[in-house]
């Protein structure tokens, strides 16, 4: 995965000039602020991630970005072009993947390809190619001319996806892409746009799952309500929980005077303790090098040490500890779980 | 711009496709002729070319002299009214309370020259009031035209060689269904109906564009919100005049409606579709972004309008007032257009619903920008 990302960047860098520049980006919807100051590049052949809850302002950005709605203040350029003031322009050079199934369930997949692809303008013959391509990329040959309303839903995403490449845009927009459906079309779409990436493709994509920015990313931002609260490669995101890595233990009744001890831990000991559900947390802020004096002041207490492990921080603990609540709820995480 | 025509066409051809390719369109078709084969039948007498009473409606006059002419005129139908005198006013009002007679005419004694007597919203009040309007109409006209007798008698002529003998008088002409059976009025009025629901289900589908995110992938692709908006509009219209090309002839196959003059049936319905199609974008821009509401909202507005503008409660047993007060709404205004052409009308005589309808078109069309601009702020 590391190795993934830091391919990415290196592409990126060795490409010059970004695809996508996003200045400065505001928008509010009367006293609501949807976005709020959004600022990032992404390079040709690189995958950005918008990473955020619900609410948090990453379709407002994408449709900003798409031409359809103006930012109070801000501008987009996609290669160049303002898409305030050259719209069509930028347009002509990106594929735009909406958070909604954007296809026509009456249509087959072939039929909705040809709608997009004639308003796209691209001419008959190189039409049926392109389609023909796309259908293959996202993996419809077989069932391209079935109609959409008997598709699974995973079939239907990876439509809605492949509809978004027609016309050969040098910039994707995905819009939660994967909401909803099965893990092997999931892990199909994820790597589809790996590989659109590694064909010089700039990607922004759009997610509350926490493992798809892991999974795709080098860069990104996490926000919540319109604010950027982390932004930067991912791994510099990782650390903005510091050098912090969590000590996990399992913490069954019974086994202790429970209130006493943990009150007593957490006056010894100088950082976090907090009990969960059967579960003793304890955050180390500068790293495992404090774990031997921790442990040893647990063993001081009695505390049986049995199945304690160190975890290293992810973007979820990131979006824990800089907003103080889950980036999800626990429905939404189950379906984020990867294959 | 050759780039937004294309695009235009493209996504009116695919809305048309979608509606017309649609299971539904098979009850857009089908309710209406079922509807009309009912109504056809069962209001089959209340027509006026067939339509006689059982027995003539006895009607009581106190009149004075100079009314004779009135009497006379009510005589000359005696299938349909016979006329009584009665000693004065009084006697006659009795008589109706009565029910000795189903209805009286009696001298007034203000302003107004005489006071037709009889229950309200019936029958034979709208007849019989119809009748005596026209008289006085007539024998206004004839006093005026006393005076210069230099042109005189061909306006007579025409206006009496002209109409069909199965009339009451030639005064019943003066209401719009005369002449017409109620095979060809009821294809008529709901033509006007359905044409709207035909049309909406454009609308509808642009609607869910917007629900599905697929607006934002067609805008995306380079497509203005004029050029989007104006291929919902166009495929309105296409759709509301398409099915009224259908219908017109299923009714002729099926019930032998003859639809008149050709060019004044196209011009009536091309300025129908547009007024139809416009008040669908109105409902639209007025309404949230949701398919199903702006369906239902459809639905609802459309059988209202069909009823208050005769679609399916027939003129002929309106109220003379209450279809008087909504004969400027815009369905009414086809409806009288098309009875005036299937009785006969060529384009000059059909005019006046023309422009009505391409003036409404226009004023809900601004509305409807004017709508969008301020609802529909965010967007570009
Ligand atoms: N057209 C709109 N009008 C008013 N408020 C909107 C509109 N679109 C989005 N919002 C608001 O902006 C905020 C961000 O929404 P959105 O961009 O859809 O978030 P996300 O895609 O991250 O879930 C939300 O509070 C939402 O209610
Ligand atoms: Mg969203």
């Amino acid at each position: 995965m590391a190795t993934h990302a830091a391919v990415q960047e290196a592409r990126g860098q060795a490409a010059g000039d970004p695809s996508i520049v996003v200045e400065g980006l505001r928008k509010s919807f009367g006293k609501n602020v949807a976005v709020d100051g959004l600022s990032f590049t992404v390079h040709p052949g690189e995958i950005f991630g918008l990473l955020g809850p619900n609410g948090a302002g990453k379709s407002t950005t994408l449709s900003i970005m798409a031409g359809l709605i103006r930012p109070d203040s801000g501008d987009v350029k996609i290669g160049g072009h303002s898409v305030i003031r050259e719209t069509q322009r930028a347009q002509r050079l990106m594929g735009v993947v909406p958070q909604g199934l954007a296809v026509y369930e009456e249509l087959t997949a072939a039929q909705n390809l040809d709608y997009f692809a004639k308003l796209r303008g691209i001419e008959k013959k190189r039409r049926r190619q392109e389609i023909e391509e796309i259908l293959e990329l996202v993996g419809l040959s077989g069932v391209a001319h079935r109609k959409v309303a008997q598709y699974s839903g995973g079939m239907k995403r990876r439509l809605n996806v492949g509809i978004g490449l027609l016309g050969r845009p040098r910039v994707l927009l995905l819009d939660e892409p994967t909401v909803g459906i099965d893990p092997q079309s999931r892990r199909h779409i994820l790597d589809s746009v790996r590989r659109l990436a590694e064909s010089g493709m700039a990607v922004v994509y759009t997610t509350h799952y926490m493992e798809e920015v892991e999974y795709l990313c080098s860069r990104l931002a996490i926000i919540d309500r319109g604010r950027v609260i982390a932004h930067g490669p991912i791994d510099e995101v990782r650390a903005l929980a510091g050098d912090a890595v969590v000590l996990r233990l399992p913490f069954p009744r019974g086994v202790l005077d429970e209130a006493a001890k943990v009150e007593s831990l957490q006056n010894t000991l100088p950082m976090p303790v907090e009990v969960t559900s059967g579960e003793l947390r304890i955050v180390l802020p500068q790293g495992s090098r404090q774990a031997p004096a921790v442990i040893e002041e647990l063993q001081r207490h009695g505390v049986p040490l049995d199945g304690m492990r160190l975890e290293s921080p992810n973007l979820e603990t990131v979006f824990l500890s800089l907003t103080g609540k889950a980036l999800r709820d626990g429905k939404a995480a189950e379906e984020g779980a990867m294959a | 711009m050759t780039a937004s025509i294309r695009q235009m066409g493209v996504i009116t051809a695919h809305l048309i496709r979608k509606v017309a390719f649609n299971p539904a369109v098979v009850w857009l078709i089908a309710m209406p002729l079922v509807i009309i084969y009912i109504l056809g039948i069962t209001m089959h007498g209340l027509f006026s070319a067939e339509f006689t009473p059982v027995k003539p409606y006895r009607i009581v006059v106190a009149l004075p002299e100079e009314a004779g002419f009135l009497v006379e005129r009510i005589s000359r139908a005696p299938k349909h009214f016979a006329v009584e005198e009665a000693r004065d006013a009084q006697e006659a009002r009795q008589a109706v309370f009565q029910r000795q007679a189903d209805a009286a005419i009696v001298a007034a004694d203000g302003d107004e020259p005489l006071t037709v007597i009889a229950p309200p919203g019936s029958i034979v009040l709208e007849m019989l009031a119809g009748v005596v309007q026209a008289s006085l109409e007539q024998e206004a006209q004839q006093v005026a035209a006393a005076q210069p007798p230099v042109e005189n008698g061909s306006r007579e002529e025409s206006d009496t060689g002209a109409r069909s003998a199965g009339a009451a008088d030639g005064a019943l002409s003066a209401m719009p269904w005369e002449g017409v059976g109620s095979f060809e009025y009821f294809s008529i009025g709901l033509i006007v109906m359905f044409m709207a629901f035909a049309s909406h289900s454009a609308m509808v589908h642009c609607v869910q564009d917007r629900s599905t995110g697929a607006y934002l992938r067609i805008r995306a692709l380079g497509v203005t919100r004029a050029v989007y908006l104006g291929a919902g509009i166009t495929s309105g219209m296409l759709l509301g005049a398409g099915f009224s090309l259908v219908m017109a002839v299923i009714t002729w196959t099926l019930f032998r409606v003859v639809w008149g003059n050709a060019a004044a049936w196209a011009l009536m319905t091309i300025a129908g579709a547009a007024s139809v199609a416009s008040l669908s974008f109105l409902l639209t821009a007025l309404l949230p972004s949701d398919p199903k509401g702006v369906e239902n909202a459809g639905g609802t507005v459309y059988s209202l309008l069909a009823f208050f503008g005769g679609s399916t409660v027939p003129l002929t047993i309106m109220p003379r007032w209450f279809s008087e007060i909504f004969s400027w709404l815009p369905n009414r205004k086809m409806l009288d257009g098309y009875l005036k052409i299937v009785k006969g009308a060529g384009v000059k005589e059909i005019e006046q619903e023309l422009f009505g309808l391409a003036a409404a078109a226009l004023i809900m069309l601004g509305l409807a920008w004017l709508v969008v601009m301020l609802l529909k702020r965010e967007e570009v």
